[in-house]
């Protein structure tokens, strides 16, 4: 297990640096600068850029940033938040992102089972044909107009929750951005726990404990949840990494301090170092999350860790 | 059953308990205003932004401020005397403190304009200078003087002295941007990087105070100074911001009164207009069509006739736009110019711009005899926001339809890129926005002046330079205005930019919002003196 990590975590480095070459790729030859304000002379603008480091040559800067980003210096922000260093940027937002985006994962994934299981146990019943059309509902319908709808019922029309966000009252104020980011992973659990759950109780082994006289409640929990989760892991992995990098779409609509629309913002304003460190955190977080999920996996299933020769 | 009541009536009260958590707002009269980005800085030498440098000028006083009529009154500046040769400008400061007991002193107005003008610490905000016509400016630009030679001075704690290579009328009233404010050198150099990262490393000497906030936050309030030098004039005892990014929740907010300002998006303006909180207003900015002057069919003037005259800007502004936008004739997109009358410099002056399709028509004619050719296709390069795809979807079909033979071909493409191929002049045609930051439609003109960066026609005229250079050394007010007078007229007969219409701010503003000023250029929005009537 030990050398499959470190197998997996050095191949993560090696990714990491792909893709940061790849973008530093991209940047360079993408229009503009940072400072493109046609009213600063040609003089000007070549002094304000070389006070950046950007008159430097391609690798150079690469290596820089490399170097000095092991260093826990990633630079500062050019006009987003002109001269913030990067790393107090994400300090600043990325617990609000977290915050949010951890609610949300345990309402989806709690509500998905819930509903999962209700549509699943009670297969072709008036229960499951509810739950679908709800789980449809949830992963069709686009996170803006959900947030929409959240933001004028729950937050304007009804009063009952805030629809804008305030550090003053973080835990009422995060309520409606956890709940629209909280549908697409409720979605994604629910249909996948329903038609697991249909699977196996249709397998043999099932029939088997049955005519054990296994216990409702024992067969559910031992023998059908236990399988089924097994496989909900891998339904959340991508959904985890979603939730944890902001959503855009909830954090405009929400007024929300995050990162969702950061890394949009710091491409159109041409923020080198903002872009390369999201760019560099996101993946590091898909990376780290896709681990975890297969060493989840092989702790759960024992037979994964058999074929792995582990 | 019983047990789902409990667990229902655990979480309602912890919901209850969590929402009287809730720490209270600011108490007393407070406006509270919405914007829809985060400030991008607090540092004054570099702050560009619009809304930042409204916060700014309620935070640090400058040596004027625009009253109503748009006139400077003094802020910092007691009293100002100017050479009889309008070259050296002495102004007297008034007694007034920084937020940590410091006196303010010209010497802080000294190390802020130099500081400001060291290039080398990438303050892209720069710019404003090279308007203003300081000794030794231009030098320090090119690297040949160092920023400490610029030609400022305090002779004495209370006494800044401004010296001019030129005489320039319209000082005071570009001197009201925050720009130009003081800063407190020791303080400054004590934070370092981290100055105005946070209210812990920033100093303040004006109206407001502002407490608890950090480079980021979505939300932030300014207090009422009561040390303020004229702190009896300002009647609001805070001003709460929240960044609104989504106009849909701005609006929620503002009419679930949480907020006293939304701004508005155009497709949200007809929904609104008829409003009593609907506030719409021009902004200095201006959009244009340039015609590339090396492409040869674009050197024909009656083609480039044929494209100004095709446009029914009035059916634009009323018909597509909708948002308080006007029709725009003029090529200086200034506005802002005035004379000694108090006349502004474009509502004196004919314009040579017009829609008449029967013109564009017969200029069509014309340009076809003289370039041999019975059609053309030129380019048309747009950025791909959906204004200006729109914009330049009318004005293509205007000229074609006006000019029968005439192909006009869109080339959407990021703003980046536009500029881009605006500045390398690889384009035919572009749709080009441009703003007013300074009171001087000298200023503006000089951007038709040959081998100018902003000059992206590549438009050259001998007559015309010669009269722009001799405007710049001009001493006699009348002079310089019949001048840009003539230079205005010789840019617009010369086709050199194609108007096409003038932006405005929609806004839903609280009614009862009183003495609030609305500039066009510096500070956009003042509400230092504003009142909320009761």
């Amino acid at each position: 297990m030990k050398k499959y990590v470190l197998k997996r975590l050095l191949m993560a480095v090696v990714t990491l640096l792909v893709v940061l070459l790849l973008l530093f790729t991209l940047m360079e030859i993408m229009p503009g600068s940072p400072f493109n304000n046609p009213e600063l002379t040609p003089e000007q603008r070549a002094k304000i850029e070389a006070r950046y480091g950007l008159d430097q040559p391609f690798f150079n800067r690469y290596i820089n940033y490399i170097v000095n980003m092991v260093q826990g210096d990633f630079g500062v922000s050019y006009n987003i938040q002109q001269n913030m260093p990067i790393a107090d940027l994400l300090v600043k937002r990325f617990p609000v992102t977290i915050r949010i985006g951890l609610q949300a994962i345990v309402i989806g994934v709690l509500m998905g089972l819930v509903m999962g299981i209700l549509a699943g146990f009670n297969h072709n019943k008036l229960m499951d044909s509810i739950m679908s059309a709800l789980a449809i509902i949830g992963v069709s319908m686009p996170a803006f107009a959900f947030a929409l709808l959240l933001a004028y019922f729950v937050g304007f029309k009804w009063q009952m929750l805030p629809f804008l966000y305030s550090a003053k009252s973080p835990f009422l104020s995060s309520i409606l951005p956890s709940l629209t980011l909280a549908m697409s992973p409720m979605a994604s659990v629910a249909r996948y726990t329903r038609s697991e759950i249909i699977d196996v109780m249709n397998q043999n082994y099932i029939t088997l404990a049955k005519t054990k006289g296994v216990s409702k409640p024992a067969l559910t929990i031992r023998h059908v949840l236990r399988n089924v989760l097994t496989g909900v892991i891998t339904v959340i992995a991508p959904s985890v990494v979603n939730v944890l990098t902001g959503s855009l779409v909830v954090e405009k609509a929400f007024s929300v301090p995050g990162i969702g629309g950061l890394l949009i913002t710091a491409i159109q304003e041409n923020d080198y170092n903002v872009t390369f460190t999201l760019a560099f955190i996101y993946c590091a977080l898909y990376i780290l999350v896709m681990l975890t999920v297969d060493i989840l996996y092989g702790l759960i299933d024992p037979r994964i860790r058999v074929t792995k020769g582990e | 059953m019983k047990n789902l009541s409990r667990l229902v009536a655990i979480v309602l009260v912890m919901v209850m308990a969590m929402s009287m958590l809730t720490v209270a707002n600011a108490e007393g009269k407070v406006l509270r205003l919405t914007q829809n980005v985060e400030m991008d800085t607090m540092d004054s030498g570099n702050t560009g932004d619009g809304y930042t440098t409204s916060i700014m000028s309620l935070l640090v006083d400058s040596l004027f401020r625009l009253d109503a009529n748009g006139v400077p009154q003094g802020a910092l500046c007691e009293s100002y005397e100017v050479s009889p040769d309008g070259l050296t400008y002495t102004f007297k400061l008034r007694d007034s403190k920084w937020s940590n007991g410091d006196p303010v002193t010209a010497h802080d107005f000294v190390y802020a304009w130099k500081r400001a003008v060291t290039v080398e610490y990438g303050f892209e905000h720069i710019f404003l200078f090279n308007y203003l016509p300081i000794k030794n400016m231009p030098e320090i630009n090119k690297g040949t003087v160092p920023s400490s030679e610029l030609g400022v001075s305090a002779p004495d704690d209370k006494t800044f002295v401004v010296e001019l290579t030129a005489p320039c009328t319209w000082l005071t009233s570009f001197l009201c941007d925050c720009a130009f404010g003081p800063l407190n050198q020791k303080f400054v150099e004590a934070c370092g990087d981290q100055y105005a990262l946070s209210s812990e490393t920033l100093l303040t000497c004006g109206a407001f105070t502002l407490d608890n906030w950090t480079a980021g936050d979505l939300t932030w309030t300014l207090t009422k100074n009561p040390n303020y030098w004229n702190a009896d004039k300002v009647k609001l005892d805070a001003i709460e911001y929240q960044v609104i990014k989504d106009t849909q929740t701005g609006i929620m907010a503002f009419e679930t009164d949480a907020a006293d300002m939304v701004i508005l998006t155009s497709d949200l303006v007809d929904m609104y207009q008829d409003s009593e909180a609907f506030f719409s207003a021009p902004t200095t900015y201006s959009w244009y069509v340039v015609p590339n002057f090396n492409v040869p069919e674009l050197q024909n003037v009656n083609l480039r006739y044929a494209l100004g005259f095709a446009i029914d800007r009035e059916a634009l502004v009323t018909d597509i736009l909708a948002d308080g936008s006007r029709a725009k004739y003029d090529c200086n997109y200034s506005d802002v110019f005035f004379n000694a009358a108090g006349e502004e410099f474009n509502s004196v002056r004919p314009d040579f711009w017009s829609c008449d399709k029967a013109a564009a028509a017969k200029y069509w004619e014309a340009a076809k005899a003289e370039l041999n050719v019975e059609t053309l296709t030129l380019n048309f390069t747009v950025e791909d926001s959906e204004s200006a795809q729109s914009v330049a979807a009318f004005i293509q079909s205007e000229i074609e339809t006006a000019c029968p033979g005439l192909t006009i071909n869109l080339q959407v493409m990021p703003k980046a890129q536009r500029l881009d191929d605006m500045e390398t002049g690889n384009f035919q045609l572009a749709l080009h926005r441009t703003g007013s930051s300074v009171p001087n439609v000298l200023a503006k003109l000089g951007q038709y002046t040959t081998g100018q960066a902003l000059n992206y026609a590549k438009y050259s005229n001998e007559e015309f330079d010669t009269l722009y250079n001799a405007t710049l050394t001009e001493t006699n007010a009348e002079v310089i205005w019949n001048n840009c007078l003539d230079l205005e007229e010789m840019a617009q007969k010369s086709g050199v930019a194609i108007p096409v219409y003038r932006t405005a701010d929609c806004l839903l503003l609280n009614p009862s919002i009183t003495g609030y000023v609305k500039n066009l250029i510096g500070i956009s929005w003042d509400f230092m003196f504003a009142d909320i009537a009761e």
